[in-house]
């Protein structure tokens, strides 16, 4: 994944680069690039420029020249810490070091090429010149490197190479525009409370289905009470609300009577259900028309139920059915512990 | 269950604010939140949705004054109120020692009210406790509305077995938000000092 992320996207990541960013650290790196040239062109003029084995004759032991070029790679560490005090940037230092010079030793070759007008191929293998050769292709190798680093992403935009990376580049968009477009599953609500953005009012309602026309599962019907008398009035909508058909049936303005008998059983459910039968079975004389045809029509209702929700009723249920059995809790009665009145939460003084 | 720190000298209770969906559970805390002093309690996280619905719980923690030598905390805690976040509710229940539990006061949400009072009292049972076990305080919400249920009929329908005290509310504006948990922490006091006296904490 790591070559899908964008140099903005690395930016971001400040506990990685942190150190990186520093005026320091971009001097240390600037006088590794300087050293490694000024070697290059010291050397290119000496000899070949591939290194400090170049100030040794060519029939010195090759262990020798392993061992300057070790001395020259210390070298660049050594610049590189001294000049950052940064392990990171030492080792970054050591390796730029190298291949600035090879880089550097790359292109001075390619002038002397030009100017002696000597054959690309004779330039590049110097084959009179003996081992030399080796070190020429690790500068051009080197140097191919860099410029393949330098404009990967270049290539990989203009002529889709490495589909691999291009296929991974694009599953990536098509997630982040994914989700970008569905909506979140949930926010962290602000830490600081902004009274101003709380809406809960706006929501105010049934949270049940309000056209539900049936009793919810736990409903059991219940016997009527006999024993209590009187009737309540309903409004007629709330019976249309609940059967719609039943608007040309209910004709005048009366009210329609439900018996308490049915209401009472039900106090302690706060909607009550019951069915047309139950309300228009008797106390409704003159509601409801008496043609055959009307009364044809109302048979065909006398199952469907019919909800009326506390608000209609409460104000005329009689006080001695609301029955309450309070038992005030044990912990209510337990004694006063002697610092309790001095405990209390009270508002700041500013809030209103 | 509220914990006892010897060494700090603190006691640490958890109190939960029950009722339905939208009763104003979350809004109760945010109010604390907003009147009490910088001193007095701590951030209040909340998990919620974008449309402000309680998602997981909300957490507040508060501190009280010294009782007996102990310094008492309170971490207040809400609930999910939809119905199918049951789960969570169970869970946030878990070692409460005292519950608030906010009723709506409109009228369309009676039935809710009482299921949410249910609901409560068979989460209760799983942990083998009795809604009279715990302190509660009644907090009947919204009463600034027009539309709502005179205090006698929701005293009948939810406090008619309980007969725990009640408080009338309005948490947007704050009204009765502090008075209810005052009340409830003190209650809460009481029985913790009492469990320990008596050794049976």
């Amino acid at each position: 994944m790591a070559e899908t992320i964008s140099k903005k996207e690395l930016i971001k990541k400040p506990k990685v680069f942190k150190k990186f960013y520093t005026v320091k650290d971009f001097i240390a790196l600037g006088i590794i690039l300087v050293f490694g040239a000024v070697l290059a062109w010291v050397f290119n003029l000496h000899r070949d420029g591939f290194g400090l084995f170049d100030i040794l004759s060519q029939k010195s032991h090759k262990g020798v020249a392993l061992i300057l070029w070790g001395i020259e790679i210390a070298a660049y560490l050594g610049l590189a810490y001294a000049s950052s005090n940064n392990t990171v940037i030492t080792a970054i230092g050591g390796g730029l070091g190298i291949v600035t010079r090879m880089v550097a030793s790359f292109v001075i070759g390619l002038t002397q090429f030009a100017s002696h007008k000597q054959s690309l191929f004779g330039f590049l293998w110097s084959v009179e010149k003996g081992d030399l050769w080796a070190f020429r292709l690790l500068a051009i190798v080197v140097t191919l490197a860099m410029i393949f680093v330098v404009y990967r992403s270049w290539y990989v935009d203009r002529f889709g190479l490495f589909e691999e990376v291009m296929v991974k580049k694009e599953k990536e968009k098509e997630r982040e525009e994914k989700a970008k477009e569905q909506p979140k599953a949930f926010a962290f609500a602000k830490k600081m409370t902004d009274i101003s953005s709380i809406n809960v009012r706006g929501n105010t309602g049934s949270r049940r289905d309000p056209d539900s026309l049936m009793p919810p599962e736990w409903f059991v019907p219940v016997a009527p009470l006999e024993a209590a008398y009187g009737t309540v009035n309903i409004p007629r909508e709330v019976i249309v609300k609940c059967v719609p058909e039943a608007k040309i049936l209910l004709t005048g303005n009366r009210p329609v009577q439900v018996r308490l008998a049915y209401i009472v059983p039900q106090l302690r459910h706060a909607t009550i259900w019951l069915t047309w039968q139950q309300i228009f079975s008797s106390h409704n004389a003159g509601v409801i028309d008496s043609a055959d045809a009307i009364a044809q029509a109302e048979a065909a209702l006398r199952d469907r139920w019919i909800k009326i929700p506390a608000k209609y009723y409460v104000g005329q249920v009689a006080a001695e059915f609301w029955v309450m059995n309070q038992v005030p809790p044990a912990w209510m009665r337990l004694p006063e512990v002697p610092q309790e009145s001095e405990f209390r939460l009270e508002a700041e003084e500013h809030v209103g | 269950m509220a914990s006892i720190n010897y060494a700090t000298r603190e006691i640490n209770c958890k109190l939960v604010y029950y009722g339905p969906g939208l009763c104003g559970k979350t809004t109760n805390l945010q109010m604390i939140h907003q009147l009490l002093p910088i001193g007095k309690r701590g951030d209040m996280v909340s998990l919620a949705t974008p449309g402000e619905r309680t998602l997981y719980f909300d957490f507040l923690p508060i501190e009280a004054a010294e009782v007996n030598g102990f310094k008492i905390k309170f971490s207040l805690y809400t609930v999910p109120g939809q119905v199918y976040y049951n789960a969570t509710r169970k869970l946030v229940l878990r070692g409460v020692d005292g519950l608030v539990f906010v009723a709506d006061s409109q009228w369309d949400l009676m039935e809710e009210n009482l299921e949410s009072m249910k609901n409560l009292e068979e989460n209760l049972a799983e942990y083998n406790v009795q809604p009279e076990d715990r302190p509660m305080i009644l907090q009947y919400n919204k009463r600034d509305l027009d539309d709502i249920a005179p205090v006698w009929y929701l005293e009948y329908l939810l406090n008619a077995t309980h007969g725990v005290p009640v408080y009338e509310s309005s948490a947007l504006d704050g009204t009765g938000v502090l008075d209810t948990l005052n009340h409830l922490c003190r209650f809460v006091i009481r029985r913790v000092v009492h469990q320990v006296e008596t050794g049976t904490f």
